[in-house]
């Protein structure tokens, strides 16, 4: 059986909103057709140690997000097979934080 | 097109060939993004994850399809399977083998990001070799950014889209026509008529409905392909059953199935008597030796037949003439024509005495799918109406949360009157 989640191979689902044509994330230059189509970086993924908040770092952003149990379960299909089952997923829909990088590096 | 779905494992969405266009990010770049978002190491857990866009993205190739856990157990579990079926030119529709889907996309504005790598906790919350603080950067990846869902929507196939797929040129009238035809009228028909494969494709519905369909418009397979009997068949045909029966001491209870094909060989192909015995048993599917005859079936198909003969019957006329159609096979009754005949008024109505009742008909399977168009052909054709009178007219378009209740509250309006209610247009 297949589950989204915890081991390597299953799906995942991390939903941003807007796409990366959405302003927020444009500005940062860092995330354009180019990084896509090259395997650029989207951001950095961590996870509080207490709550399991997930916190995704995307360019000068922080964005925190929720872990979010879908209402029905979503089926991966490629060609003819269903290849993953996604029952939860990540969701960053906050306003992103600006991250103010020092002035002065000590 | 046939779509049978398999599960498979694991796909290949390596990142080893992404690390040589991006090496991973250091351990200290990452401790250092995270202290100018004023996070320390000690506030998460230690597993981080650089999450990069896979080199080969998936987008068109992988799609998202939102389904119940109940239709997943049995998909995943291979007890059934999920069928594209219709013609190019028509809109997806999905099916089990019970059940017809029609396929929406669901479009968002926000990108949804599918990975087979990332982790998530309690994955996340331990790393060989750190014990307290410390961080362990991992790479991860994006197999494919989509913006759409797809989501199915129960849909109730009725006898008008089965219709379409089988012309009344091509339906079956009798053993001297189908003789009488000639080689390019014969080709004909065959051309005109689907492989009942052909109909189990083409047909948007499940192998289940269908079935039920193909009995409800009296269809028959014959040499290979499906075709309409003719409509004046089955009324004929059991005419001579009834006849043959009281001849050879033959109860309708009791029918022999092959002794009765025969009897009427001379008349009718000994296929199609079968078959409008198997339409007329008591139970469904494979025709035993001895079948049961059900009295209300012939009831009907009496009442039925009659119906189209006239445009209009007083109902003291039609009663004793439709009695003597079915003679001792039933005792007829109008709730026999559900959903085939209208009377001028509801019976049980104070108003009008039984000689000025008239009755006409009024078949279900002609009324459009559509709910509102079918609201107003049904209050065009009488004003008032009981709810017991209009569920035969509203069973066919009604499946799940769609119910006649559910229905009347948004096309109707209710009254009361002499303590009955009665629905009329809004």
């Amino acid at each position: 059986q297949l589950e989204s989640g915890n081991q390597t191979g299953c799906w995942s689902l991390i939903e941003l909103q807007g796409s990366f044509e959405s302003r927020t994330l444009a500005e940062d230059n860092l995330i354009d057709q180019e990084e896509k189509l090259r395997g650029g970086l989207i951001g950095d993924l961590l996870f509080s140690r207490h709550s399991g908040q997930p916190l995704l770092i995307v360019g000068h952003h922080l964005l925190q997000g929720k872990s979010v149990p879908l209402e029905k379960p979503l089926a991966v299909i490629r060609g003819n097979q269903i290849v993953g089952v996604i029952r939860n997923k990540l969701v960053f829909r906050d306003r992103p934080k600006p991250i103010i990088a020092s002035v002065t590096k000590r | 097109l046939i779509l049978a779905f398999k599960i498979i494992n694991k796909m290949d969405t390596s990142s080893k060939s992404n690390a040589a266009n991006f090496p991973i990010r250091s351990q200290e770049d990452l401790i250092g993004l995270m202290s100018m978002a004023k996070i320390s190491t000690s506030e998460v857990q230690p597993v981080v994850q650089s999450v990069h866009f896979a080199n080969e993205l998936l987008d068109d190739q992988v799609m998202l399809l939102e389904l119940d856990e109940a239709l997943l157990a049995k998909l995943i579990k291979g007890e059934d399977r999920l069928e594209v079926k219709g013609s190019i030119d028509q809109e997806a529709v999905l099916c089990t083998s019970e059940c017809t889907y029609e396929v929406r996309e669901v479009e968002t504005s926000n990108s949804l990001m599918l990975s087979t790598d990332t982790l998530m906790p309690p994955a996340t919350a331990s790393a060989e070799g750190l014990d307290g603080g410390g961080i362990q950067v991992r790479r991860s990846s994006i197999a494919a950014v989509k913006h759409s869902y797809a989501e199915l929507r129960r849909l109730k196939p009725g006898p008008a889209s089965l219709r379409c797929l089988l012309p009344q040129s091509a339906s079956y009238r009798g053993l001297v026509e189908e003789q009488e035809a000639d080689a390019d009228a014969a080709a004909a028909v065959a051309a005109e008529s689907p492989t009942m494969e052909q109909l189990r494709t083409t047909a948007q519905m499940s192998d289940s409905e269908l079935s039920r369909l193909l009995d409800s418009v009296n269809a028959i397979e014959l040499d290979g392909r499906v075709r309409l009997l003719h409509e004046d068949l089955p009324q004929q045909v059991l005419s001579a059953l009834m006849s043959a029966a009281v001849e050879n001491d033959w109860t309708l209870a009791a029918l022999p199935v092959e002794d009765a094909c025969a009897s009427l060989a001379d008349l009718y192909d000994p296929r199609v008597t079968r078959r409008v015995i198997q339409l007329h048993s008591v139970q469904s599917g494979v025709l035993g030796d001895c079948v049961e005859l059900d009295s209300k079936l012939i009831s009907r198909t009496f009442g039925h037949f009659l119906l189209r003969l006239g445009s209009a019957y007083d109902l003291s006329v039609f009663l004793p003439l439709w009695q003597e159609a079915v003679s001792d096979a039933a005792t007829v009754s109008l709730d026999h024509l559900a959903g085939l005949c209208l009377t001028s008024s509801s019976p049980g109505d104070c108003s009008e005495s039984a000689d000025s009742i008239t009755v006409r008909y009024f078949p279900a399977d002609l009324l459009p799918d559509n709910h509102a168009a079918r609201f107003a052909e049904l209050f065009k054709a009488r004003a008032k109406w009981t709810l017991e009178d209009l569920q035969p007219y509203l069973e066919s378009v009604c499946y799940g949360k769609v119910t006649p209740g559910s229905l009347l509250a948004r096309y109707a309006r209710v009254s009361n009157a002499n303590g009955r209610k009665y629905y009329s247009a809004r």
